[in-house]
């Protein structure tokens, strides 16, 4: 067989792409790893905490949903779901835009400056107290 | 910056009035990896409760094979444990932060006690109910 050098397996993927997206993937991959602040990633696992804290709310929100549609009133679903549903979407936003300030506090001031407030926080502890109690009213309405 | 911080207290512009007050109008700043730490152990009490909020929704929202009373019972101290942990998740925080901005050891949590009794009888409730059905 004739050509360039054959690789054998899926390490030979490189071979199957057109010069100048070759040249690109190698240049990527010779070039240093971003410099990081922390080698023990704490903005990147803080990061990560709120993504997962922002799925579970969004998760309970949709649980809240139901019973709301299951309990017949309108007016209830209509108030506590949107006002619900809008702490769930302003915390998955701010929590993204929060890791995006962090970083820029971090990299400017090399971990000396203060980094941000804490109003997301207390939003999100809302959030959660409002989905627990709106819960709590629903199985009480519905059994008593 | 490859390094992690050496803490240092340089002339960095520190951003004012930041929420809440009571916890950033005094003290210095801590290293700002201990403020990440904190605000992660904050979101982790955030999940248990959302998972305690769901367990409490969850037990009576599927007509589980539960004597109806205990089942009631349970759910509602889960949605009430679920609570506990939101008001620990908050205040627990702010404590900590608090703290570490006066260089004071840390709080234990408060509402450990309370949340794992409230749980532990949230559990024999279930445990009721299974064994009275």
């Amino acid at each position: 067989m004739t050509g360039p050098v054959h690789v054998s397996g899926w390490r030979g993927w490189l071979e199957w792409l057109r010069p100048e997206a070759r040249e690109l993937v190698q240049e990527r991959r010779s070039r240093p790893p971003p410099a990081l602040w922390d080698v023990g990633l704490q903005p990147e696992r803080s990061a990560l905490a709120w993504q997962r804290t922002s799925l579970s709310l969004a998760g309970v929100t949709v649980l809240t949903f139901r019973g709301l549609a299951t309990s017949g009133q309108l007016l209830l679903l209509v108030v506590v779901g949107g006002i619900a549903l809008a702490l769930t979407s302003l915390v998955a936003a701010r929590a993204r835009r929060r890791r995006r300030v962090i970083q820029q506090v971090l990299e400017r001031h090399s971990g000396a400056a203060g980094l941000i407030g804490a109003r997301l926080l207390f939003v999100t502890a809302f959030a959660g107290g409002l989905l627990a109690v709106t819960n709590l009213a629903l199985v009480l309405y519905a059994r008593l | 910056m490859s390094t992690a911080p050496e803490g240092g207290d340089d002339a960095a512009p520190t951003p004012v009035r930041r929420y809440p007050r009571s916890v950033y109008e005094g003290g210095h700043e801590p290293d700002p990896r201990f403020s990440l730490a904190n605000e992660r152990t904050f979101l982790a009490w955030i999940r248990s409760g959302l998972a305690l909020t769901a367990g409490g929704v969850a037990l009576e929202a599927f007509s589980l094979d539960i004597q109806p009373g205990f089942r009631l019972a349970a759910s509602v101290l889960l949605l009430l444990a679920g609570l506990i942990a939101y008001l620990e998740a908050w205040t627990g925080w702010k404590q900590t932060e608090r703290a570490m901005r006066h260089a004071q050891p840390l709080p234990h949590s408060r509402m450990s006690l309370p949340l794992a009794v409230v749980g532990a009888v949230a559990t024999l409730m279930v445990l009721l109910g299974i064994v009275t059905q």
